[in-house]
């Protein structure tokens, strides 16, 4: 599952290419999937009272590029969708969304060679081997470039490829969606594909506002120990991470640490000061305001075509997830303070 | 129509009336007063967006579509006036001083002042807007008695002008967008219920905008404003140009607009013989931001006029691409 979802092509705004995906692995344990304007997409899966809905998301759509304008000599020149890392684009090959799909390489159109600094991203071209007539009659402005790269195993159950952000938290929720096919839970549980998180959790801002959940859970990636990090806290392999902040509500937050205590799950914990990156800052703010929390998968070397995360991580959170919503009480006690 | 019998004072009226982010009495007056005898309701909501509403005319679909243009300006707002009647103070919006050393700004009263640079360490100090002043010519006293203090706002004091082809000044950032609505209603038969509004506080944040559409919850919704024309001298790759007709919106950084909207209004152009540019900036957002995530999620399509010199005196935009702005936007209304 995750090298299919790896391979797909979903960049924000354009992410009906995983809907097949999606209606695959979620599909068979929901009554309903319908999409909506801004390209969510939702699977319900009944509860036993229909009382209050729990809002489970993770993002479909990946980073990727749009073309800007065709050069005097047939270079593709492109702008940022999300946050892409400029150190990391030279000499990727991507595929350019025509008229019909082109093969292309990432090269330098240089104005000046700076030997040992990364190429600013305005230098950057995609030669698809034609000259400018021809490429015009292909692509135009607005077409989406996206990032090939093939899905592999590294070694002890680790996986390496693009968009694992977030395709494993999409992977994460068909795990937790087959998990309570055998479990009871009072609550409808709402799974939604967001569109459009990497350009600012557009998708789960209007998901929510349609949903009207009782309480949600933000389903991502986060930074895992790399060589370059001196003070990450989080590992590969250790289990999910139930993330804590002001942006995450805290007894939703406690609740989830005591069920994967509970369960025997082990988890990490990250500590977000400010909003988080993640669909939480949209989903907490959503109506009156949601409680919400954020479990997320360790990952190395994020926004790169090389992002790496363990297998059994994305298992145990959607397991962890799991556990959560079936454990939840009709009137969401867990959710109340004790004044 | 040729662009000689156009009414252009009418842009330079909008362009010259004052209107900084959240002191936009001035421009909304101004507006209401020429929607008024197009209009079939005007009204102001709280925030001071101003709506004009005009009814489908014959055989109505029921769809509501709002259409959509800023009319503040950037500027600044006095902070602090010193013992010499020298103003410090904040920008308001995307106001960059440094690039504006030595304009002229104008107070709403009419009082004008000129920006200037502190006294500064030759290759020392840095140009930031904290080292500027305005100086009115005048003492403190002077100055509050010309009901000058800290609060008030100011904004760059240039007047339009005009060629054969282009026009140029302050606030074309969106005062084109407004002129555009103000000829669409004039013009406009749309089976549609039309709400065109005039919002406030977009330079500081595309909060007007937020607030108008949550309220008017329509079906659908166009944005008009003015984007950056980078066809200036050496740039190697040019994306927008002067002349080359008005900008269909594809992205920015508040939005990406859905492909099959965009791809609508291009067919649309393309059967009215209309050219046209695709827009696609990696900053600065647009009211299209909020407009198209309120509530759950609106149908969204922007038109934009190329525009040089974004956010100084001299904004310059080709009145081709105005005219053929507001044609174009016609007939997105005018289509089913």
């Amino acid at each position: 599952m995750l090298a299919e979802g790896s391979g797909l092509c979903g960049v924000s705004a354009h992410e009906t290419g995983l809907s097949a995906f999606l209606a695959k692995i979620w599909g068979p344990y929901c009554a309903e999937n319908r999409t909506d304007i801004t390209g969510n997409r939702f699977f319900l899966k009944p509860g036993k009272n229909s009382g209050g809905k729990i809002l489970l998301a993770a993002h479909a759509d990946e980073i990727g590029l749009l073309v800007t304008a065709v050069d005097k000599n047939g270079f593709i020149r492109f702008a940022p969708v999300g946050g892409v890392d400029e150190r990391a684009l030279l000499a990727q090959v991507v595929t350019v969304h025509g008229r019909s799909d082109m093969v292309g390489v990432i090269c330098h159109a240089p104005s000046k060679r700076r030997a040992g600094k990364p190429v600013p991203l305005r230098e950057l071209a995609v030669d698809v081997g034609f000259g400018r007539e021809d490429v015009l009659a292909r692509t135009r402005p607005g077409d989406v470039i996206s990032f090939s790269r093939e899905f592999r195993m590294l070694l002890n159950h680790t996986g390496t490829g693009k968009a694992l952000d977030d395709r494993a938290g999409l992977v994460t929720l068909a795990v937790c969606l087959r998990e309570l096919q055998g479990r009871a839970h009072e609550h409808d549980v709402v799974a939604v594909a967001t569109a459009q998180e990497e350009v600012g959790c557009r998708g789960a801002e209007t998901a929510a506002f349609q949903v009207r959940p009782a309480a949600a859970v933000a389903v991502d990636v986060t930074h895992a120990q790399s060589p370059d990090a001196k003070q990450v806290a989080v590992q590969l392999g250790k289990g999910p991470v139930i993330a804590r902040g002001p942006n995450l509500h805290p007894l939703l937050t406690e609740y989830m640490e005591n069920k994967a205590r509970d369960e025997r799950i082990p988890f990490q914990t990250e500590v977000s000061p400010r909003p988080t990156g993640t669909d939480a800052r949209a989903l907490q703010l959503a109506g009156p305001g949601t409680p919400t929390a954020l479990v997320s998968v360790p990952l190395r070397y994020m926004h790169t075509l090389v992002e790496t995360i363990s297998a059994p991580d994305v298992l145990l959170a959607g397991k962890l997830l799991a556990a959560a919503v079936a454990g939840l009480s009709p009137e969401l006690r867990e959710l109340e303070f004790m004044y | 129509m040729s662009a000689s019998e156009e009414n252009w004072r009418l842009l330079r009226e909008l362009t010259a009336a004052f209107g900084p982010s959240g002191r936009e009495d001035e421009i909304r007056r101004l507006i209401a007063a020429t929607a008024a005898l197009y209009a079939d309701e005007t009204r102001e909501d709280t925030l001071g967006n101003l709506i004009v509403s005009r009814r489908a005319a014959a055989a109505p679909t029921g769809r509501r579509v709002m259409v959509c243009a800023h009319m503040d300006e950037i500027g600044i707002m006095v902070t602090h006036v010193d013992d010499n009647g020298f103003m410090r103070f904040a920008p308001v919006g995307g106001f960059h001083a440094e690039r504006l050393e030595g304009q002229r700004l104008r107070f709403q009263s009419g009082l004008a002042a000129a920006l200037a640079l502190q006294y500064t360490e030759p290759g020392r100090d840095k140009k930031e807007t904290r080292r500027f002043y305005l100086d009115a010519g005048l003492g403190a006293a002077a100055v509050a008695a010309c009901g000058v203090g800290p609060g008030d706002m100011a904004v760059l004091g240039t007047e339009m002008t005009e060629t054969a082809d282009t026009v140029s000044g302050k606030a074309l950032d969106n005062r084109v967008g407004c002129f555009i609505l103000l000829e669409t209603l004039r013009r406009v038969r749309s089976r549609h219920d039309l709400y065109f509004v005039f919002s406030v506080q977009e330079e500081v944040g595309l909060r007007g905008a937020k607030a108008a559409v949550f309220g008017l919850e329509p079906d659908m919704a166009y944005i008009v404003d003015a984007t950056v024309a980078d066809d200036i001298p050496r740039n190697p790759v040019v994306t927008l140009r002067l002349g080359g007709g008005p900008a269909i919106k594809v992205m920015d950084r508040s939005v990406i607009i859905a492909p099959e909207r965009r791809e609508a209004v291009a067919a649309l152009a393309r059967d009215a013989g209309i050219p046209f540019q695709w827009e696609i900036i990696d900053k600065g957002g647009t009211d299209a931001g909020p407009v198209h995530l309120s509530r759950g999620g609106v149908a969204t399509a922007g038109l934009a006029v190329p525009t040089r010199y974004i956010h100084s005196p001299a904004e310059t935009a080709a009145k081709t691409d105005i005219l053929m702005a507001r044609d174009l936007l016609i007939r997105c209304l005018e289509a089913e």
